[in-house]
């Protein structure tokens, strides 16, 4: 992939987080904090090899520590990018079920919505063929503290964050400075993709520190193949720790 | 100056293929063409732009024209919203 493109062309780089605590337990994370892994920090190192010849314009985050830690290690190539931390960006608040086994919450919300749930269930797809709502609107309604968003609060807060993420984009466009770099959440960039891209869909879901590059010219919105590549150079870098 | 109010007819909104054909026909026009939505006012020229403005399906937007033909452009871009971009 060339590491320069016309000036009337802008890339955005969806990355999700490297991998942390909670992913490896097991454990719902929305707005709660949970440090990388060893292997999460080796796959942000990854990310930033990966990055350090791509001309970074603007760099975006959530204000949660896995985003804001993974972001540091992106831009290792890049020491005078100022990273901007936004609450926009922040994962679904899963409410009640914050730091509660996947299990706990995605049973109940597969069965109401006439699924059985596994971990990383090829069935996700299908249950968000036509958009998000049905699905955060069930965590909603089955919280019982009420504090799990619903998904016209999640479409209004995300599309506050995208409007910022992509003035950035035109002002890098039009400048010629470079891509735009948005560190966030696996569901967050399943809905931002959606939203720019309605008819994209995801086939593999989105692995720690991959990259989902959105490509937007005066004509087109171009979704690439999620990059995956960050998450496999962690887990060698780690299986390689562990054999010495 | 033209102005016109709509609702957003493409079934996902002003996304991806409808935001880029509204880009390209103001673009096309030689007028200048802003849309207001969500309490922002954008160049419709810019497909980066119209993305920002998050238009759903069944929003309300203005387009408002400046220019020689600003009624007929006006004309042209409202019925362009009013049709179903997505399925054209």
């Amino acid at each position: 992939m060339p590491d320069t493109v016309k000036s009337d062309t802008v890339r955005i780089h969806f990355v999700r987080h490297a991998e942390t605590l909670f992913n490896v337990n097991g454990q719902l994370q929305g707005w709660c904090d949970s440090p990388l892994t060893e292997r999460g920090e080796h796959q942000a190192a990854a990310l930033g090899e990966r990055l350090r010849h791509t001309p970074i314009a603007a760099a975006f985050m959530s204000d949660l520590t896995r985003t804001r830690t993974t972001m540091a290690a992106a831009l290792a190539g890049h020491p005078t990018v100022q990273a901007q931390p936004m609450q926009e960006l922040r994962e679904w608040h899963f409410g009640s079920w914050e730091g509660q086994p996947n299990a706990a919450l995605w049973t109940p919300v597969f069965a109401e919505l006439g699924y059985t749930y596994r971990p990383a269930s090829a069935d996700w797809s299908a249950m968000t063929a036509t958009g998000f709502d049905a699905i955060i609107d069930t965590i909603h309604r089955h919280d019982p503290l009420k504090r799990a968003e619903t998904g016209e609060q999640v479409r209004t807060r995300l599309a506050t964050g995208l409007a910022v993420v992509l003035d950035a984009a035109r002002e890098a466009a039009s400048a010629g400075t470079g891509d735009v770099l948005v560190v966030t959440h696996g569901a967050v960039i399943g809905s931002m993709l959606r939203h720019l891209a309605p008819h994209h869909r995801s086939t593999a879901g989105y692995p720690n520190c991959g990259i989902a590059t959105v490509t937007v010219t005066n004509d087109v919105v171009t979704v690439g193949e999620t990059d995956g590549s960050c998450a496999l150079a962690g887990e060698l870098a780690t299986s390689s720790t562990r054999s010495v | 100056m033209a102005q016109r109010t709509t609702t957003i007819a493409s079934t996902v909104g002003l996304h991806a293929r409808p935001a880029a054909l509204l880009a390209k026909a103001a673009a096309g026009s030689g007028h200048t063409v802003s849309l207001t939505a969500n309490g922002r006012t954008v160049d419709a020229k810019s497909l980066l732009s119209v993305l920002s403005l998050s238009v759903g399906h069944g929003d309300e937007v203005v387009i408002d024209v400046d220019g020689a033909e600003d009624e007929r452009v006006a004309d042209e871009i409202e019925a362009l919203l009013a049709s179903d971009l997505d399925a054209a």
